[in-house]
């Protein structure tokens, strides 16, 4: 479904991606661990069309991605959850959803906005309960839920999330685990990019590990967890 | 216009229609009214700026050039070429709001300190072109007899009737700006300025949105400027310089930039201050206006247009403010 072929990317001379090709098949879970500063958000970002790339080249269903920027982007139906949640605190959580939804706009898209939005709220019920609370007074879970429950107001066919467990209880990201298997279960293709990557091969059917800017290995998730070498190098033991 | 009622802006009209009556009968009073219409006229320029700092989360030093933008249109237009005043009003908006897109595509790309040295140098070079244009701009000396304004042969040429005027057209801009900011494309200004990432994320064109925002802001004080020259029948550059474009700032600050009543009560403050209140300070004047504006900031940093639901929280903890 989704295809990277060696992206290279640059913050001015620095190399951030030096060639990196990655692929997530249609209805999976693809999880992208390694250490801080290997590049796992510069990829992603670089996906969503948030930064551009020197050279390489992303496409979604046969169709490129590269340089269309990220309203584009959004609009064939991929979708990122930035690092670090990224709500809007001064809105109020109904207008956070609404603004994920910002492309599908106007009357002929209503019916479909009030579906995701009830899917959303299905999905995190505490988001309904709060709905018109502002977002910055949220817990630091609850607004990851919005975050994922934001991007999914896009109707993405593929979700892209930038460590979702980041900063948060163990029992949450268990929780946000179980709701991305969850929507995964129910058509949704998944990459997910996490430091937390014990707990990320365990939801995903495939792993990549990127070290430096480079791709240093790839699996199956469960060979990955099972590989003596690559737990004690990468993924802390 | 969910957040600002219908009911308290039309609170706000009447008490604009009865306060000329009301200002003629109470002693000391009697310039209020004249006083409001320079207030009137920065309204519209701080409700723009409002959109553009409160809501989209930019920053411009250089609002007064817009200003001077529509001035001189209406000037030139009217007082050297005698074309009709609403003419001029129009093309001066729009010759404003091309200037806004084409200063405002390649500076709203930067962020913060940058963005406002920008729009503050922008703000300089148009004040220096009023200053040596002098064929058409009558150069330091300005321009004078520029004719009042007259609608369907109703002239605006009392105070009372210009203080109507103004306010009207005030509280149309509110009315507009108040459903804009309720609007989606006021939400993506919200989103823009809460987190870039986040809106570029949702497929939100930040660039576009930013430019949008600083147009708008443009319009409203060319329009500002446009009206105003035709209450005092003359400019010259100085009316718009760089301090005046500070002084804006200072407006929607001190009345609360994040809402669209900290814009006008700002407005109206500051000119009730700086051209009513401490001139009884005389010498000291400027020194009260600088301990009013840090109390202000020190203290209601959300501007005075937060105290309301200032005072009312602290009534319901309690004087000693205290949780409880």
């Amino acid at each position: 479904m989704l295809e990277v072929r060696d992206l290279h990317v640059y913050y001015g001379a620095v190399q951030a991606l030096k060639g990196v090709s990655l692929e997530v098949p249609k209805g999976s879970i693809v999880t992208l661990v390694g250490s801080n500063g290997a590049g796992k958000s510069t990829l992603l970002k670089s996906i969503a069309g948030l930064l551009p790339s020197r050279s390489g080249s992303v496409w979604l269903d046969g169709k490129e991605l590269t340089n269309l920027g990220a309203e584009g982007i959004v609009a064939r139906g991929l979708c990122l959850v930035p690092e670090g949640r990224q709500v809007f605190g001064t809105l109020r959580v109904i207008d956070n959803l609404n603004l994920g939804a910002f492309l599908l706009r106007g009357a002929k898209h209503l019916a479909k906005r009030q579906e995701l939005l009830e899917y959303v709220f299905n999905l995190f019920p505490i988001l309904k309960e709060r709905q018109e609370q502002y977002a910055g007074t949220l817990s630091g879970g609850q607004q990851q839920m919005l975050a994922i429950g934001r991007a999914i107001m896009a109707n993405p066919r593929l979700l892209v999330l930038d460590e979702p467990s980041m900063g948060l209880a163990p029992l949450i990201v268990r929780e946000i685990l179980r709701v991305l298997k969850a929507m995964n279960q129910q058509g949704l293709t998944i990459l997910l990019v996490e430091q937390n990557a014990r707990a990320a091969l365990k939801v995903a059917s495939q792993g990549y590990v990127l070290e430096t800017g480079s791709m240093v290995a790839q699996g199956e998730a469960q060979a990955l967890l099972s590989d003596q070498n690559i737990l004690k190098a990468y993924l802390g033991g | 216009m969910k957040n600002i009622s219908r009911r308290s802006l039309l609170i706000f009209a009447v008490g604009l229609a009865v306060f000329p009556w009301v200002a003629k009968m109470v002693p000391g009073l009697g310039d209020y009214p004249e006083v409001l219409i320079y207030a009137g006229v920065y309204s519209l320029i701080t409700l723009g700026l409002s959109v553009l700092v409160g809501f989209a989360g930019q920053i411009s030093l250089g609002h007064a050039a817009f200003f001077g933008i529509g001035a001189y249109a209406s000037a030139v237009g009217t007082a050297t070429y005698n074309l009709d005043p609403w003419l001029c009003l129009l093309l001066g908006g729009l010759v404003s709001m091309l200037v806004a897109f084409g200063v405002g595509v390649p500076s709203l790309k930067l962020k913060g300190h940058y963005l406002a040295m920008a729009t503050l140098a922008f703000g300089i070079i148009v004040f220096i072109i009023f200053n040596e244009e002098v064929t058409i701009t009558g150069g330091p000396d300005g321009l004078n007899r520029i004719p009042g304004l007259s609608l369907f042969g109703f002239e605006f040429n009392t105070t009372l009737r210009f203080y109507y005027l103004i306010w009207s057209v005030v509280l149309l801009a509110f009315w507009f700006c108040a459903n804009l900011v309720e609007s989606r494309i006021g939400r993506a200004f919200r989103a823009v300025h809460a987190s870039e990432v986040a809106a570029m994320a949702m497929g939100i064109n930040i660039s576009s949105h930013k430019v949008q925002a600083f147009v708008l802001s443009a319009a409203l004080a060319s329009l500002a400027g446009s009206l105003y020259v035709h209450y005092i029948n003359f400019i010259n550059p100085s009316t718009c310089n760089l301090f005046f474009s500070v002084k804006l700032i200072i407006m929607i600050i001190m009345g609360g930039a994040q809402s669209l009543w900290g814009a006008v009560v700002g407005a109206v403050i500051v000119t009730f201050l700086s051209n009513e209140w401490l001139h009884a300070f005389q010498e000291w004047e400027v020194l009260i206006y600088g301990a009013v504006l840090l109390l202000v900031i020190i203290f209601l940093p959300d501007g005075l247009a937060s105290l309301p639901s200032k005072v009312a929280a602290w009534r319901r903890r309690g004087p000693a403010g205290g949780a409880s």
